[in-house]
């Protein structure tokens, strides 16, 4: 995974955007404006504290127990743990508490463009990747390459 | 239960359909095959009454101007094998000159690597006893073919894979390469040809499985006997990574006489596309089992009829034949009659020639015993490499034994020949499919014979559920599930 | 400035970061970002060797209709898988060499004019033919294997550990049949659980034929490998399980935090396995570029080492026991220490030990710095002292050739290392590229079995002498190789000699120059060790020539616990700061508890100069608190405030140190100009050493207990003694072992 700092223009992004259309006297329906970024963040309630928190956005990778490679073309969204007092054990059960609310919480986007939306939206400055995945080498899988003559000396023994 | 009755339609359907291959539409005007005489016979120590050694060989023209026939150079031994329409004797029946001829392709010449024959004696098909016979009293024939076959693939050594167990046998051949060193015949300028050739003998260490060509040459790079995936073919990637061809003991005994007779000789024995004499091994109920030289396209009755004095208890006491070895499925009396013993004629009774194992059966068999016990074969000999054959045929053999028992449900026949069907084709190399046949044979033609064998076995001992458990076992008062086949009704059931 | 060039356009297109200059670090490393303007914007992103390398030709074919571009010589299955058609396997792995134990034939496609049903991952791909994933004869054939797969299959996945994330699982529920129809009355077939410990390649095997076939070592004996833990991702069941996490959790309880891991100086990948405040495992995660997806052991089973012996709370030395106490007390007590001490100047030392982060190293040079000491220091051999090689050009000490350019190499040179206990997860580069290429390798120090062969040159800095004057085989090899690699271990600047080694090594690159440092390539490699050395270079944590022989009065310890005691002066005032009681915090005053590699989100430098950003997966324990802000909650009570208050300042601060810092998952290429002047540089240091004689020594001994985490794990104890110690009967009673079989 690759990462990046903050974007500046991130930063300042959401004030510049928080300009709310005056024309609502109009009867006209307005249009969206898709160009512009709504600032959900003024509206949600969201404590303040939480845009300081880091975020990730990022692509999880393949779970190596698997073949499978499900769920690695989503764009995540998580929070990274809060540092302190987030998670504890009850003593009674051992079950995990949390006093960190964003704990769970983890989101998933088509793109990395949603993502980035909607971080910017909610007035997040997210940890983002920097460069794009690199490409998988795996060489060509020649069945053959396995018995092939070698001429120099023997490097393997294969007893299977 | 859709599936199953599905696939068995699938199955009659398909099984009336005889298809005539091109050799049964090319049969000329009635000519009888048969009765092989005693000049054309190629191996005519098979019986080992004479000497095998070098000597005797000599008396019987083994090694006669060799050195001629390599001097004619390798692309006149493969089409003088080709036109001499030898196929391969280990079962397959692959013609032998297209195979060899893959050593050489074109720019062959500038790959560096060692070329190799290698000789499959590794007989272990149940019934098969002719690579044993001509080793034991022909080995110079062997050991000259391999010359010969070597130099029509510019091959540089030869290995001869023998089975473990043939310990006369590996001393023989063992004594004719040491006798054929010591004469110059092999080794530095073989026979003065000015071609230099080596045969190595190895000996295996008793696993069916090494019989097959790909496990063969696994077993001879000192690995486990797992045969490989085609391709890559061993013509390109075979013995030590290196160009191999893979041949029958019989198949390339043969070659130096047919290249001395000539093709035409040879050529002119059975049908088209069936050509060449081969060896048979009669074994099972008739008088006197034996193995023989005969013409090929022989009918299998008079093969029996002839050299064999006939199945014991006279023709109409025969429940069935397995043509060629275990792999192939069983015959009845009625196809028996009929048959030719050649590749497309067995072909066509849904059956093969495999090896030219002919195994007699009379009525005093029981088929379905038989068969298991070719299943359990098969499952002992299974690698355990693809999923289908380790898991298939051990399935196979548990409700084969129970069937020779009766101990099962008729449903379980259908699924049997399912699973035959899941395990036919799927696997790499052909002992899968070799498991699957004989099954199928034996459900072909002698179904009414396991169907009441299961009726009776009801009858005694009241309802089987499926996998063999008896009904009377289960402990009524748990609900069983629908899909033991607990509640079905048969035929024959008291309702 | 400066920072605003990389950073990215208002559009938000941050693929452009990736490009950036050649990156000299001159003498005056503030200069550097100007030094790099002035350069231009040459040279770009770097990529690995082997993707630049020749492409074989390209072959086209169909895969359910759609047309597919693959590089001649691939399976079936990967033109499939590059159709985007899934073709379920198991037998099949990615990055293993086909030849297997088993064939699983669930791979089986149709292609057209074939009779049968091909198994894919086997059969070549060839151009023009018609392949087809989906068909009736496709489903009906996988439905078969699946079907014979479960006959022998237990009903045991609700307390199986695979259950939750098993291959078997998964295509069961997609092509198996909905009911069994096996139910022979001779019952299922089992074996007997297995402890494998924890391959090399050939270890593994089958015996017994078909039906009766076991899985297992072919004699009962236990795997000695390092790379051992990696077979129980590979198996695609819950045949191999992992026995430290055995019945502990579930997948799905499980949070996954992807991470890097700081237990060699690799970097691997590593996905953190979380449940509650616990971590519950370590698993690898996915980068062509650094480990593809192996990790070593002692990366996933060391994680136990992070419940015991931690600190949790501060602690002051009182008299000869330590004292819990507030951070307060403990802040205050340092820094009355610091004035009781009379520490001045250079006499204040900062020890940067193993295990110490990027933010956290800044942090303390920036406070030391304040403070007037130019005492910096390392936690080795010799760390008092500035390090043979410098630290000014970044190709003098880092490891140029990369880790995946590893495997373009046809002639390595290993000079005082053992990257099988090094770096393992490099080794098997190595390995691999041995088994598969005629690689050759040759080796000047402590003869070590590295799971491949070499040839031997000597053991000290004569061999070397010898090999630069052009004697032996193996320099006439060097010479012609076309892509020759010297990897040079991070224990010769430990060495006596390392300054002699270091000019002969210098001589011999500058010689092979033509091969060795091009455009393209540059061998001259050194393989770290330790987290987080390359880092303590790349920010300058080394000292002055004056501060070597100055006797310190103040020590801070900063995950320092490989420091001899003798070194430490009796008088001195002594504080550590880190995560495990272990030796650093024995000989300390004061103790101050900070997080683990898993408790914190921070810079990780690996030996390619490659920075990376760890994640915090659990809490700190207890009061302990991150690094770099124990540091700048000092530097205030001491009274010279740190100017940063959150991470992110503190990384424009080390942005303003050396940009290569926070540009995170790159390697940045040093240009040949420099490299070659780094080279001259340091022969013209090096000149006129002296020499000892003394041969090079393995700097590890115990692969397994190397830092304070893998000293307090109860596994690698336990490996310890079975390996190292060779005590292999209690290791085959059954309770030590990481591996174990259920097949």
């Amino acid at each position: 995974m690759r990462w990046r700092l903050p974007v500046a223009s991130q930063l300042t992004s959401p004030t510049q955007t928080q300009v709310v259309p005056e024309k609502s006297e109009s009867t006209q329906i307005a249009e969206p404006d898709h160009g512009r970024i709504f600032t959900a963040d003024v509206v949600s309630g969201a404590p303040a504290e939480l845009r300081h928190r880091a975020v990730r956005i990022y692509q999880p990778t393949r779970n190596t127990m698997q073949s499978g490679s499900g769920k690695s073309e989503r764009w995540r969204i998580d929070w990274d743990i809060l540092q302190g007092a987030g998670r504890w054990e009850n003593p009674l059960m051992g079950w995990a508490s949390s006093a960190d609310y964003m704990q769970g919480t983890r989101l998933s986007f088509k793109s990395k463009e949603d993502a980035i939306h909607f971080s910017e939206k909610q007035g997040i400055q997210p940890l983002l990747p920097g460069q794009p995945e690199t490409v998988k080498r795996i060489s060509p899988k020649n069945y053959a390459e396995n018995y092939v003559y070698k001429p120099h000396k023997l490097r393997i023994m294969r007893t299977k | 239960m859709l599936r199953v009755s599905k696939s068995a339609a699938l199955l009659q359907k398909q099984s009336p359909a005889l298809r005539r291959s091109l050799a049964t539409v090319a049969d000329s005007p009635v000519r009888h095959y048969g009765g092989l005489k005693d000049q054309d016979r190629i191996f005519t120590n098979a019986y080992c009454r004479h000497d095998h050694g070098l000597k005797g060989a000599l008396t019987r023209g083994d090694w006669h101007r060799t050195k001629d026939i390599l001097l004619k150079g390798d692309s006149w031994i493969i089409q003088t094998i080709k036109d001499s329409g030898l196929r391969g004797r280990g079962g397959a029946g692959f013609p032998s000159g297209l195979k060899w001829s893959f050593m050489n392709k074109p720019g062959w010449e500038k790959d560096k690597r060692p070329r190799y024959l290698v000789v499959n004696a590794d007989e272990g098909e149940p019934g098969t006893c002719k690579d044993r016979e001509i080793i034991r009293g022909d080995p110079h024939k062997l050991v000259e073919g391999c010359l010969v076959a070597g130099r029509g693939m510019n091959a540089s050594a030869a290995y001869i894979y023998i089975r473990g167990e043939f310990v006369q046998e590996a001393n023989h051949l063992q004594q004719a390469i040491t006798e054929a060193y010591r004469t110059g015949f092999l080794g530095k300028n073989a026979c003065g040809s000015g071609y230099s050739f080596d045969v190595y003998l190895h000996r295996g260490a008793g696993a069916y499985i090494c019989g097959e060509e790909t496990a063969l040459i696994e077993s001879l790079e000192g690995k486990q006997g797992k045969p490989r995936l085609k391709p890559p073919f061993p013509a390109d990637v075979g013995l030590f990574g290196c160009p191999t061809t893979v041949a029958n003991v019989e198949t390339v005994a043969v070659a130096p006489t047919i290249c001395r007779r000539g093709a035409a000789w040879f050529a002119g024995f059975g049908r088209e596309r069936n050509q060449g004499t081969k060896l048979f091994c009669i074994s099972g109920h008739v008088n006197n089992p034996c193995v023989v030289e005969e013409e090929m396209s022989i009918p299998l009755k008079e093969l029996i009829e002839r050299h064999c004095g006939g199945v014991r208890g006279g023709w109409d006491n025969l429940l069935g034949i397995i043509p060629g070895g275990s792999s192939v499925p069983v015959l009845p009396i009625d196809k028996c009659s009929e048959v030719l013993m050649d590749y497309d004629s067995l072909k066509d009774a849904q059956s093969g020639l495999g090896t030219g194992a002919v195994i007699v059966m009379d009525k005093s068999t029981d088929i379905v015993a038989a068969i298991a016990r070719f299943s359990s074969f098969y499952k002992h000999e299974s690698c355990g490499q693809c999923t289908p054959c380790r898991e298939g045929t051990t399935w196979m053999m548990n409700m084969m034994n129970r069937m020779a028992e009766g101990r099962a449900h008729r449903r379980e026949i259908d699924m049997l020949l399912e699973l035959t069907k899941q395990v036919e084709g799927r696997t790499i190399c052909a002992l899968g499919d070799a498991a699957a046949w004989p099954i199928q044979g034996l459900m072909r033609h002698f179904r009414p014979e396991v169907e009441a064998r299961i009726d009776a076995y009801r009858a005694a001992n009241g309802g089987v559920l499926f996998g063999g458990r008896l009904k009377s076992e289960v402990d009524q008062t748990l609900p069983i599930p629908d899909n033991l086949g607990a509640n079905l009704i048969e035929p024959g059931d008291r309702i | 400035m400066l920072r605003l060039v990389s950073r990215p356009t208002s559009t938000g297109r941050l693929g452009k970061v990736a490009c950036y200059g050649s990156s000299p670090r001159g003498n005056v490393r503030f200069c550097v970002g100007l030094v790099w303007l002035l350069k231009g914007w040459r040279k770009i992103g770097h990529r690995s060797i082997s993707s630049t390398s020749a492409r074989q030709q390209d072959i086209t074919l169909t895969v359910d209709g759609k047309e597919v571009t693959v590089p001649q010589g691939s399976a079936l299955i990967q033109a499939c898988e590059a159709a985007g058609s899934v073709v379920p396997r198991f037998c099949y792995h990615d990055r293993l060499v086909r030849r297997r134990l088993l064939d699983c034939f669930m791979c089986l496609v149709e292609v057209e004019r074939s009779p049968k049903p091909v198994a894919s991952c086997a059969m070549p791909a060839m151009p023009g033919s018609k392949v087809f994933t989906n068909t009736p004869l496709v489903h009906e054939a996988r439905e078969g294997v699946m079907e014979f797969l479960l006959a022998n299959h237990p009903l045991d996945c609700p307390i199986c550990d695979q259950g939750g994330e098993c291959d078997l699982q998964d295509q069961s529920m997609r092509y198996g049949s909905d009911r069994t129809r096996f139910h022979e009355i001779t019952g299922k077939r089992a074996v007997e659980n297995k402890d494998l410990g924890t391959s090399r390649v050939e270890e593994l095997g089958t015996t017994g034929r078909g039906n009766d076939m076991q899985i297992g070592m072919y004699v009962e004996k236990t795997m000695d490998s390092e790379l051992s833990g990696n077979i129980i991702d590979l198996c695609p069941v819950g045949a191999l399980t992992s026995k430290p996490y055995a019945f502990h959790a579930r997948p799905w309880e499980l949070k996954n935090t992807e991470s890097i891991d700081v237990l060699d100086a690799v970097g691997s990948n590593i996905r953190v396995d979380s449940r509650g405040v616990q971590v519950m495992r370590i698993q690898p995660r996915t980068n062509d570029d650094v480990n593809e997806e192996w990790i070593s052991d002692k990366t996933r089973y060391a994680y136990d080492g992070l419940k015991f012996q931690r600190l949790t709370t501060p602690l002051i030395k009182e008299g000869d026991r330590f004292v819990p106490a507030t951070w307060e007390e403990a802040l205050q007590r340092i820094a009355d220490g610091l004035t009781a001490s009379g520490a001045k100047d250079d006499e204040i030392q900062a020890v940067a030990g193993h295990l110490a982060d990027t933010e956290s190293l800044v942090a303390l040079k920036d406070f030391v710095n304040r403070l007037g000491s130019d005492n910096l220091t390392i936690d080795q051999v010799n760390g008092n002292a500035p390090p043979p090689h410098g630290v000014d050009v970044r190709s003098n000490y880092l490891f140029n050739a990369t880790i995946p350019g590893v495997e373009s190499a046809d002639v390595i040179l290993l000079v005082g290392t053992n990257p099988r206990h090094e770096a393992a997860v490099l080794n098997s580069r190595i390995r691999k590229s041995w088994l598969h290429t005629g690689l050759e390798v040759g080796l000047i120090g402590e003869p070590a079995d590295t799971t491949y062969g070499y040839d031997y040159l000597g053991a000290d800095t004569k061999a070397l002498a010898d090999l630069v004057a052009g004697k032996g085989a193996f320099a006439e090899k060097f010479k012609a190789a076309k892509r020759p690699l010297l990897i040079v271990g991070s224990g010769l600047s430990e060495h006596p000699d390392s300054a002699a080694a270091y000019n002969a090594l210098a001589k011999f690159a500058e010689k092979h120059k033509n091969t060795l440092i091009t455009p393209e390539w540059n061998g001259f490699s050194v393989l770290h060790r330790i987290a987080s050395r390359p880092a303590t270079y790349d920010i300058g944590f080394v000292p002055s020539k004056r501060a070597t022989t100055t006797k310190p009065k103040f020590i801070y310890l900063l995950n320092a616990d490989e420091v001899d005691p003798k070194s430490i002066p009796r008088d001195a005032f002594v504080v550590y700061q880190g995560h495990h009681g272990d030796l650093g915090a024995s000989l300390a005053d004061v103790c101050l508890p900070a997080a683990a590699y898993t408790e914190k989100s921070v810079t990780w430098v690996n030996t390619e100069g490659r920075s990376q950003l760890g994640c915090a997966a659990v809490p700190p324990l207890g009061a302990s608190r991150e690094d770099w802000k124990i540091i700048r909650a000092l530097s205030e009570i001491v009274g010279t405030p740190l100017p940063y208050d959150d991470v992110l300042s503190l990384r424009d601060r080390m942005w303003e140190i050396s940009p290569t810092l926070v540009r995170y998952d790159m390697t940045e290429r040093t240009s040949v100009d420099v490299a070659l002047a780094g080279l001259k540089t340091l022969a013209a240091a090096t000149a006129g050493a002296k020499v000892s004689g003394e041969a090079f020594q393995k700097p590890i001994t115990n692969f397994y207990q190397t830092d304070p985490i893998s000293r307090a794990s109860v596994t690698m104890a336990q490996c310890t003694r079975a390996f190292v110690k060779g005590d292999k009967e209690e290791f085959g009673r059954g309770h030590s072992s990481e591996t174990t079989s259920y097949a």
